[in-house]
């Protein structure tokens, strides 16, 4: 058995490289500068190409372009950045564009604490940008999470032609950890699908609405046409009302008809447990922890890990929440993803939110305290 | 394959204003193209926001459409991850407003991408609001009372923060398309910057005719102009030529550390090791615990130091432990390592919370602080000579485990040896095994 000493910005690039990443472009911005350094330094070689933008607009908007050759693109930044990518996340989404996002969380709003950790972005990253439409978000919740989660970003951005948001944060990103990497099982890498009909290529063409348009990269032997504006199939501008709401429900459709190849949880239920921690993130270990604590005393506690925190993983929570008293969900923000639980809860179930917004971690110890586990 | 014409004649007529000169640019343009038989298959028209932004749809070509004034961004990556395309950017000058600083960096990096900028002076689409470029008194929607901003002189702009080819024209000059023929076969990056009527505000507003235009044209603002410097090596094939595959593959496969050695911990110990920038403390902080990885243990590792560089504190904070780690941040360490006065400032507020249970060590002669915990001092004075100051951070973790074995001093030489070569590692090692128990005090 061999194991690494590497942070989260390791294990994302390596990851990153893995799934098949061949294009990168960012912009300097703590605490998301090393994942830029690493794959600055990894990627001109064997094919791959990075670059860095002169600003964030620039660096995701060269990363479109690209991706839109068929690299497998990927750029990194946090909470002043992704404020930025706002613009061009809704191009990502309305032009169909495969490509993986990474917000390393930071202290906010506004320049905030550079190198101080928190997890304020959770809800900024599921309504990212005008227009309303869903938004896949997943957050890795360790280390070997991270290499998991990071592959996959790709695919499902690869396979469901969309932009993807890696939701982590500083204190995940640039602290080492032991991580046994032989063990860390990596999903099959997909990549998004060609089209390969002898027919005449529709750019935005699908049957059904939750369908995904079979790409062809700019460059192919026929015409390929992208807009960030209202289209037809053929990517052509329309102001018709009802090829405007064919795209709208189909780019609504593609997310919510998916969610179950999006989903990624753990649930570790307790038979008869009235309570249920609820964690993602850099808390995850720490809720792994407090339920252990908590069972050795006796008591029965069940745990779910969230890693694909949007579309809210809705089945999955209502099953565990069968029969539970009291939910329990640590955060490191003012008890943002609390409140996308709300609507799920039934009558009588309280919701306990453990937050902690002064730039450092929360403990078991802490969890235990406030979450009235012992 | 070549083309009769890039424009697809199913769409014609384009959609501009009566009068207006994109499609004449256009057509310019269709003639360039024609001249220079480009396979339309490997041609992207790139654009973004206002008229202009229509025109991709005319053309029978790859087309990319994106938001105001990123036009050039997409266009850059396309050209990056593809070198062999053409790729030809067609944007107005409330693009180059918006994204004028987009515009300069792809002249400074001379990306192979071909710009052509519809100047019409004004924002045509929204309703004649003023733009980068309106010159000076000129009336718009928005300066009723004449323009008081100097305009942003686009090509001269370019040119000098590094365009290779830099022109402008009139967009009824009859050379324009020789020079977007010259353009569109310059290996670099070019820009020609067309001057337009804007017949439905910029003209009427301020009846402005041909004479006006040569009167522009005649000026020190918008002068017909051709610039070529071909001398800099395009960025797209330069980029593809660069790099070594070392930091890939060590990013791939460099870190496997395989379990050799036994510890002797029975529970979780967080350690911190305390230093100046410069010290080394960080990496000789990770050489330790992967001496421990090494040796069965659990190891977290987090850092603390100034956004400045070689000044100031620079804080390891270490986590071993027999079983998985959860828990990130320390409240109070087993192990406080003190090796300057920026770490003993910073490790402050540890102290306050230490017990007597725990210990902290001084390295040489720092003062004492006041804690209720255990403090040894190691006495360095005694190594003077043999551990270079650079190596203070790491001596003193050598050191530090021989006193207190938590796994074997093999396991750390073996791990720094990895890192930094044997002959530190053997005289790290030596040092630490020759070292007799009074190196230590009590303090």
């Amino acid at each position: 058995m061999a194991y690494a000493f590497m942070d989260g910005a390791e294990a994302l690039a390596r990851a990153a490289l893995l799934a098949g990443c061949d294009f990168y472009a960012g912009y300097p911005i703590s605490p998301a500068t090393k994942i830029h350094l690493l794959l600055m330094d990894a990627l001109p070689s064997s094919g791959g190409i990075a670059i860095q933008g002169e600003d964030e607009i620039a660096s995701i908007s060269i990363c479109i372009g690209a991706a839109m050759t068929g690299r497998k693109a990927l750029t990194a930044t946090s909470g002043p950045g992704i404020s930025l990518y706002s613009e061009s996340i809704g191009l990502a989404i309305m032009g169909e564009v495969p490509l993986v996002i990474v917000d390393v969380q930071r202290m906010g709003p506004a320049t905030g604490g550079a190198t101080t950790g928190a997890e304020g972005d959770v809800q900024f990253v599921r309504w990212p940008t005008s227009g309303g439409l869903p938004m896949i978000v997943l957050a890795p919740a360790g280390l070997a999470s991270m290499l998991s989660l990071t592959v996959h970003a790709f695919n499902l951005s690869e396979t469901l032609r969309t932009p993807v948001i890696l939701l982590t944060s500083k204190q995940m990103v640039l602290s080492k950890q032991t991580v046994a990497t032989d063990e860390v099982a990596l999903p099959k890498i997909r990549n998004r699908h060609y089209f390969s009909d002898p027919g005449e290529y529709v750019p935005y063409g699908v049957d059904k609405p939750s369908d995904i348009p079979p790409f062809l990269p700019m460059g192919a032997s026929q015409p390929v046409r992208f807009t960030g504006s209202m289209h037809d199939a053929r990517g052509y501008l329309t102001k018709d009302p009802e090829k405007a709401e064919q795209k709208l429900r189909h780019l609504q459709q593609k997310i919510t008809a998916h969610a179950e190849q999006i989903e990624s949880v753990t649930l570790d239920l307790q038979k008869g447990a009235k309570t249920l921690l609820l964690a993602y993130g850099v808390n995850a270990p720490l809720c792994e922890a407090a339920v252990q604590r908590v069972r050795q005393k006796g008591k029965r506690c069940s745990l779910m890990i969230i890693e694909s925190l949007f579309p809210v993983p809705e089945k999955r929570l209502q099953s565990a929440l069968q029969g539970i008293r009291t939910v329990i969900v640590p955060e490191l923000n003012i008890g943002l993803y609390a409140e996308s639980l709300k609507p799920l809860l039934a009558p009588g179930q309280k919701l306990i939110p453990i937050t902690r917004v002064d730039g450092e971690p929360l403990s078991v110890n802490a969890i235990l305290r406030e979450g009235h586990l012992l | 394959m070549t083309a009769i014409t890039y424009i697809d004649p199913a769409r014609l007529p384009y959609p501009f204003c009566p009068g207006c000169s994109h499609g004449t640019v256009l057509d310019r343009l269709n003639e360039a193209m024609l001249r220079l038989s480009l396979d339309p298959q490997r041609v992207v028209m790139v654009t973004d926001i206002g008229c202009v932004g229509l025109s991709d749809q005319w053309f029978v070509t790859h087309a990319f459409h994106g938001l105001h004034g990123r036009s050039v961004l997409y266009a850059e990556g396309i050209k990056l991850a593809a070198p062999d395309l053409e790729v030809i950017v067609l944007m107005g000058d409330g693009a180059a407003g918006i994204g004028g600083h987009h515009l300069i960096s792809a002249a400074r990096r001379n990306i192979g991408v071909h710009v052509v900028l519809f100047n019409n002076f004004n924002f045509g689409m929204t309703g004649g609001e003023h733009s980068v470029t309106t010159p000076q008194e000129a009336r718009t929607s928005t300066t009723r009372s004449g323009q008081m901003e100097q305009p942003f002189r686009i090509a001269e702009t370019l040119s000098i923060n590094g365009a290779p080819f830099a022109a402008r024209r009139a967009a009824y000059d009859g050379d324009l398309v020789d020079v977007m023929q010259e353009a569109l076969a310059f290996d670099g990056f070019s820009i020609i910057e067309v001057l337009e009527f804007c017949p439905s505000y910029y003209v009427p507003c301020n009846q402005f005719r041909k004479s006006d235009m040569e009167a522009l044209l005649a000026g020190d603002v918008f002068p017909r102009m051709l610039e070529v410097r071909d001398e800099r090596t395009e960025y797209a094939t330069y980029l593809a030529a660069v790099g070594t595959d070392k930091p890939r593959r060590e990013l791939l496969h460099g870190d496997r550390i395989e379990k050799r050695f036994e510890h002797t911990l029975s529970d979780k110990l967080d350690i911190i090791v305390a230093g100046a920038a410069g010290g080394k403390v960080l990496s000789s902080a990770s050489l330790f615990a992967r001496a421990g990885i090494a040796s069965g243990l659990f190891a977290l590792q987090h850092d603390d130091y100034p956004v400045t560089v070689r000044t100031g504190h620079s804080i390891s904070f270490l986590k071993l432990s027999p079983s998985p780690i959860a828990q990130m941040g320390i409240e109070a360490p087993g192990i406080l390592l003190l090796l300057s006065e920026e770490g003993l400032v910073r490790a402050g507020t540890f102290l306050k919370k230490m017990q007597q249970n725990q210990r902290v060590i001084l390295a040489g002669d720092l003062p004492r602080p006041e804690t209720a915990a255990a403090v040894e001092r190691l006495k360095l004075d005694q190594l003077k000579g043999r551990m270079p100051r650079q190596q203070t951070a790491l001596g003193v973790l050598f050191l530090f485990l021989k006193k207190h074995p938590l796994f074997p001093l093999e396991a750390l030489r073996e791990s720094v040896a990895r890192a930094q070569g044997t002959e530190r590692a053997e005289k790290l090692f030596a040092i630490a095994r020759e070292a007799s128990d009074d190196i230590w005090e009590s303090a």
